[in-house]
């Protein structure tokens, strides 16, 4: 039995739809620590998810087991589960058409990470290590790096057959410092959906040292004086700007449920000219990149800001159906074991028309703020908070003395029209997970940004 | 729930003793392919949750799993591999040998088996053989209290799951032990209309047998919310006394203590609490215990990820630093002895070093009434946004509390909007004065409210 079958049983057995999945994952997770390794990780892993509306409910099951009768067992559990949840206690769920699609995608990779041997991966992470520890006062490096090569197979009951599989490529590090009693610590990581060609296009060592030596640079640094001030954000920072303020406020789901402070503000102006944010699953090898989503869905760019105006949703079937907009490729699993869910991928802001200098130059008394240890938002309040890996002051114009690491926050529809400048250069962060009760692969990235009266969190 | 596991049709697959008995048939056939060590991990996990969306029931799913991994030494090099069924499991044994050639660490022996014992109440047979229908009825009772308390309040997330598990560890040096238990988990997420934004805010729940009161947990996520509507501006911001409810000081707190208490971490110099051992790392009269041999400690196991037992021990006491934490792996590298600190995520990853159930408690510990009467300025935080962004490191942290409300005279004077909060965690375990008597119980920790002077406020 395999999944077209399943969809035909599924039916059979009185779905209204019905969606199935069959994913591999064959991993190698590799850590240096100190040097020493300290884990070598290789497995394969394959499961079957099966997902029906019966009666306009929900029914979803999956296993790791992929026999005819794991199948079987597994399209019956989904349709019972369905018919589990009384009409009267539920909200009936109706999905938005998708054109049905037969297709088989392959984004094989230049040099297949699996075809190299663990030898050459461990002396890639030794590298790393050998850069990082020729900056003086780094006393702790942790290493690691990963692959995953994905194979999907989906059908569902419109009659769409998908096969694709896909490699992403990990190396990162973690670096501390220490100084008498003072402690920093940073890190870096390089990725994408790539092989090992990854590492001939972009150096992670050259990364790992560049960070290596931010961490020795904030030993000692003094905190932030807490409150509104003007700040600067790199490319990597505007990214998660992007995606924790932006992104995940425009995620139907959200709004559809009243948990976005963006319901009912299509059409609406909420920044200035030449702001502009797209999600966009077919950056080539973004990490967060894929050919369909987990509704059978193509893969593709989605506008959601275009110069300050708010055009777009992020939407999978179900949740366009509600807001009665189309379907763009944003249902994501995280695995078998999980269902689809409304999410992102590669969140970018579209470069300006300031040169980076003259972004700095107005700023008498500000912020530059650099590189991301991770943001997190509340849609429904509208607020946001992301951190920075590293932070300098602006002092009449240039970027001066460091300082511990900040945060930024704020209203997500106040800091939008708070943006008064966007540089010309734009660039991908690093990649990342995003949480979203499920964890999937993004990335993203922008140009420098200027904000005004962005609240930083600080020494009072 | 209840479904046939791997390889043994028609058979309980949470059957102790089965699982027991195949790890022991897959450790002999290790044996013969040339290891000098080896232990063999296999586990079985069902899940059945139902979802809550737009204040309705939502999605209905049931997901089972089976795995296994095995450790292997040779020469005194670690090598680890998985497997997803029986009949590849000696491949996984192959690859673990192959890796052994990598290693660089030499020396490592697997742990000597210890004498486990039985740890009752956690397993709780009507969980794991449940049909949907029970599930359907807690998430039902969930959103009716959420309706009762705030009829204006929607339930937009979270649910009811029921999960049930079954593991077992062998190995060539003794060890041999299997349990199984079952998790029953409630969790609201409410949002509420206030004027032109929404409230938002979320509870959770769980315990390894089916006397769960959903209907408390929306009850107090509604109420919660109510209680934070129309909140005032903060006018300024500076140095505040600010209690952290249980859940904003597990994330914020809690979490930076079990990395910083990380055995491998502080002898390598890469832990604020390097050094530190028998030292002053907090406020006098606090500790914090690994104790998953509390009555009703939810989520801990008799025996540690490596199928040692399960141990109490002070990580702190009286705000001294007492012990950090090991697994076998990590007190190989530094030395030292295992404090049976294993823990497995899953069959897919090697035990690691943490905890199985911490307690944090106070000498001076007071009722919750008290511990706000004697701030006469300050703020009451619910939730923390960010807390994962901490430095986890140096303990530096910038977050911010949208639910907050305002200290007055010793007394809840009423929300206030979002304020930002800055630190570092080990200055502020120094400034703790004060935690609650009530705890709230979680799986993995049982946890006070806990309040720290002097706090950084921006606004």
């Amino acid at each position: 039995m395999d999944e077209a079958a399943a969809v035909e049983l599924a039916r059979t057995l009185g779905a209204q739809h019905a969606e199935a999945r069959l994913e591999t994952v064959e991993e190698n997770r590799i850590q240096l620590q100190d040097g020493e390794l300290n884990g070598l990780t290789s497995g394969v892993e394959t499961g079957l998810a099966v997902r029906v509306l019966v009666a306009g409910a929900w029914g979803f099951a999956s296993s790791n087991d992929v026999s005819a009768a794991s199948w079987r067992s597994s399209v019956q559990r989904a349709i019972d589960l369905a018919r589990s949840v009384p009409a009267k206690d539920r909200n009936p769920v109706r999905l938005a058409d998708a054109p049905s699609l037969t297709a088989s995608v392959d984004w094989r990779p230049r040099k297949d990470p699996r075809s190299v041997a663990p030898e050459e991966k461990i002396e890639l992470l030794r590298r790393m290590e050998r850069g990082v520890r020729a900056v003086a006062g780094i006393t702790n490096v942790t290493t690691g790096y990963s692959d995953a090569t994905v194979t999907k197979r989906f059908a569902d009951s419109t009659g769409t057959r998908l096969q694709w599989s896909l490699v992403r490529t990990v190396a990162q590090g973690h670096f501390t410092a220490r100084r008498g009693g003072e402690l920093a610590a940073r890190s870096s990581r390089v990725g994408g959906t790539k092989g090992w060609e990854l590492f001939g296009e972009e150096d992670p060592v050259a990364k790992a040292v560049a960070a290596a030596q931010a961490t020795v640079a904030a030993l000692g640094a003094p905190a932030a004086k807490g409150g509104k001030q003007t700040v600067v954000i790199d490319p990597e920072l505007a990214g998660v700007f992007a995606h924790e303020a932006v992104g995940h406020a425009s995620e139907a789901d959200l709004i559809a449920a009243g948990e976005s402070c963006f319901k009912g503000r299509l059409g609406q102006r909420l920044g200035i000219e030449g702001l502009s944010i797209r999600d966009d699953s077919t950056v080539p090898g973004g990490f967060g990149s894929f050919p369909f989503d987990d509704n059978g869905v193509r893969g593709q760019s989605k506008p959601i800001l275009e110069d300050g105006v708010l055009v777009g949703f992020l939407a999978d079937r179900e949740h366009a159906a509600a807001l009665g907009v189309a379907p763009n490729g944003a249902a994501r699993a995280q695995d078998f074991h999980s269902r689809p869910l409304v999410r992102m991928s590669n969140t970018l802001i579209a470069p300006g028309d300031l040169p980076d200098e003259e972004l700095f130059a107005d700023v008498k008394q500000g912020v530059f703020c650099k590189g991301s240890r991770g943001g997190q938002v509340d849609c429904a309040r509208g607020t946001f908070l992301f951190n920075a890996q590293e932070a300098y002051r602006i002092e009449d114009g240039r970027v001066t003395t460091p300082l511990r690491d900040v945060s930024l926050t704020g209203d997500i529809l106040q800091t939008l029209h708070n943006i008064d400048g966007l540089g010309r250069q734009q660039r991908m962060g690093d990649p990342g997970y995003c949480g979203k009760g499920q964890w999937v692969p993004v990335c993203d990235g922008g140009p420098l940004v200027r904000i005004q009266d962005c609240l930083l969190g600080g020494a009072a | 729930m209840t479904a046939a596991g791997p390889g043994s049709a028609g058979a309980d697959p949470f059957d102790v003793d089965a699982i027991l008995g195949r790890a022991q048939r897959l450790l002999e056939q290790a044996r013969g392919r040339g290891v000098d060590q080896a232990e063999v991990y296999l586990e079985w996990s069902e899940g059945l949750s139902v979802e809550v969306e737009k204040g309705a029931l939502a999605t209905t799913a049931a997901g089972r799993a089976a795995g296994g991994s095995v450790r292997v030494v040779k020469g005194g090099r670690l090598g680890f591999a998985y497997f997803t069924s029986d009949d590849k499991a000696m491949a996984a044994v192959d690859a673990a040998l192959r890796n052994t050639r990598l290693a660089t660490v030499e020396g490592y022996s697997l742990p000597q088996a210890g004498t486990t014992r039985r740890m009752p109440g956690r397993w709780h047979g009507d969980v794991a053989s449940a049909e949907a229908a029970v599930a359907v009825g807690l998430a039902k009772d969930l959103l009716a209290g959420a309706k009762e308390a705030e009829p204006a309040a929607t339930v937009s997330g979270g649910g009811v799951s029921l999960d049930a598990g079954c593991w077992a560890i062998v190995s060539t040096e003794g060890a041999e032990c299997g349990d199984r238990s079952t998790m029953v988990s409630a969790s609201a997420a409410v949002i509420l209309e206030d004027g032109e934004r929404a409230i938002s805010t979320s509870e959770g729940r769980s315990r390894h047998d089916l006397a769960i009161d959903a209907s408390d947990v929306g009850r107090i996520a509604a109420q919660t919310a109510r209680s934070l509507r129309k909140p005032a501006e903060v006018p300024a911001g500076g140095r505040a006394d600010v209690i952290f409810e249980p859940e904003a000081a597990t994330e914020l707190v809690v979490e930076w203590m079990i990395g910083a208490a990380n055995g491998d971490d502080a002898l390598r110099g890469k832990s604020a609490w390097s050094g530190k051992l028998g030292t002053a790392v907090a406020a006098p009269g606090l500790s914090l215990v690994d104790d998953p041999w509390l009555a009703d400690a939810i989520g801990a196991a008799p025996f540690d990820g490596e199928g040692l037992p399960a141990r109490t021990f002070p990580i702190l006491a009286g705000g001294e630093l007492r012990t950090y934490l090991f697994d076998s792996w990590d007190a190989h590298r530094n030395s030292v002895q295992t404090t049976h600190s294993a823990v497995r995520d899953d069959f897919k990853s090697r035990p690691g070093t943490g905890t199985q159930h911490l307690q944090l408690t106070h000498a001076n510990a007071v009722a919750r009434d008290r511990l706000l009467a004697d701030v006469q300025r300050g703020y009451l935080v619910e939730s923390v946004l960010g807390a994962h962004t901490a430095n986890a490191t140096t303990g530096d942290f910038s977050v911010t509390a949208p639910n907050v409300w305002e200290i007055r005279d010793g007394a809840v004077a009423g929300p206030v909007q979002e304020i930002a909060l800055a630190g570092s965690v080990p200055k502020l375990l120094l400034q703790l004065d004060g935690v609650s008597k009530d705890v709230k119980r979680m799986s993995g920790l049982r946890m006070p409210a806990v309040r720290f002077r002097d706090v950084d406020v921006s606004v």
